[in-house]
């Protein structure tokens, strides 16, 4: 426990948990071991107590890693701040995407309208497209009207049998 | 490492998607087929941030056909509709959102199947 680049064996992890179960480690010893539990992925009835015991969680557990003998914490940070930036950039990117397209090609307003087969001139369109619009309006308020009666049909058939909706 | 490689992976992807324009099927039948055919009138215009588009058939069983079963694709997209079928014949509304605001698709046949109208109105941010 004292070397702080020498990563412990399975047995000798459990060794050391031993130790502490018995009550044989010192305070220093033990903070160490709870330091090496959180690093370390290795599993056993008796290494979980102890973690158990200790209420750690290896949230650094990722065994290449420590084989390596490699600190994770700094290179994880670093792996989150790339992603994030790179995040940053595709949603910039996109915006502007969309933005740009949808704006620059469009005029403000246009009318067309094809009748029998023919093109008709602009203002022929306006008319025929703004009478269809109405007709197109009328249709949503009659079926919202239906709906809202129809909903008002299934309340009162609720209400009139004392049902719970 | 690797769970957050997918969990970024899947934030992407739903980003992706979240950017992507509704889809509506019927908008397709406004893509020019229909503008020389007589039996049917065709409008479309944007004014006032406002998209809207009809197609009104008249004595063409084959192209209401054609309407119907595309629509019907388009109403698995949204749990928002309402259908009234009378003697008149039937009418669909659905509605579909994107962008927080609505789209409204309109759909209204005759008894005979022959004839129709259908139409697409929302505000110009529901389609980006």
């Amino acid at each position: 426990m004292k070397e702080k680049d020498h990563i412990l064996t399975l047995q000798e992890t459990e060794q050391l948990c031993h130790q502490y179960m018995d009550c044989r480690l010192s305070v220093l010893e033990e903070t160490e071991l709870r330091y090496f539990l959180t690093q370390v992925d290795y599993h056993s009835v008796l290494i979980d107590e102890v973690r158990e015991i200790m209420n750690i969680d290896t949230y650094f557990a990722d065994k290449n890693i420590i084989e390596a003998g490699k600190k994770l914490s700094p290179k994880w940070v670093r792996y989150m701040s790339m992603a994030a930036s790179i995040a940053v950039v595709i949603c910039i990117s996109l915006f502007f995407i969309k933005t740009s397209s949808s704006e620059s090609v469009e005029p403000q307003s246009y009318y067309i309208a094809y009748v029998d087969g023919h093109l008709l001139s602009d203002e022929e369109a306006q008319l025929q497209v703004e009478e269809a619009k109405k007709s197109a309006d009328d249709f949503i308020k009659k079926m919202e009207e239906l709906e809202a009666h129809e909903q008002e049909m299934i309340d009162d058939f609720f209400y009139e049998n004392n049902l719970e909706v | 490492m690797k769970r957050f490689v997918i969990i970024f992976s899947l934030a992407l992807v739903s980003l992706i998607a979240n950017a992507k324009s509704p889809q509506i099927l019927v908008e397709q039948l406004f893509d020019g087929r229909y503008n020389q055919e007589k039996t049917v009138r065709t409008f479309i215009s944007k004014d006032n941030g406002t998209y809207f588009r009809m197609l009104q058939v008249n004595n063409n069983s084959a192209i209401v056909k054609k309407i119907a079963e595309t629509l019907a694709k388009d109403k698995t997209k949204t749990t928002r509709f309402s259908e009234q079928t009378g003697a008149g014949g039937s009418s669909t509304i659905i509605k579909i959102i994107n962008n927080g605001e609505t789209i409204d698709i309109g759909f209204q046949q005759d008894p005979s199947g022959n004839s129709a109208t259908l139409f697409i109105k929302g505000p110009e941010k529901a389609f980006k």
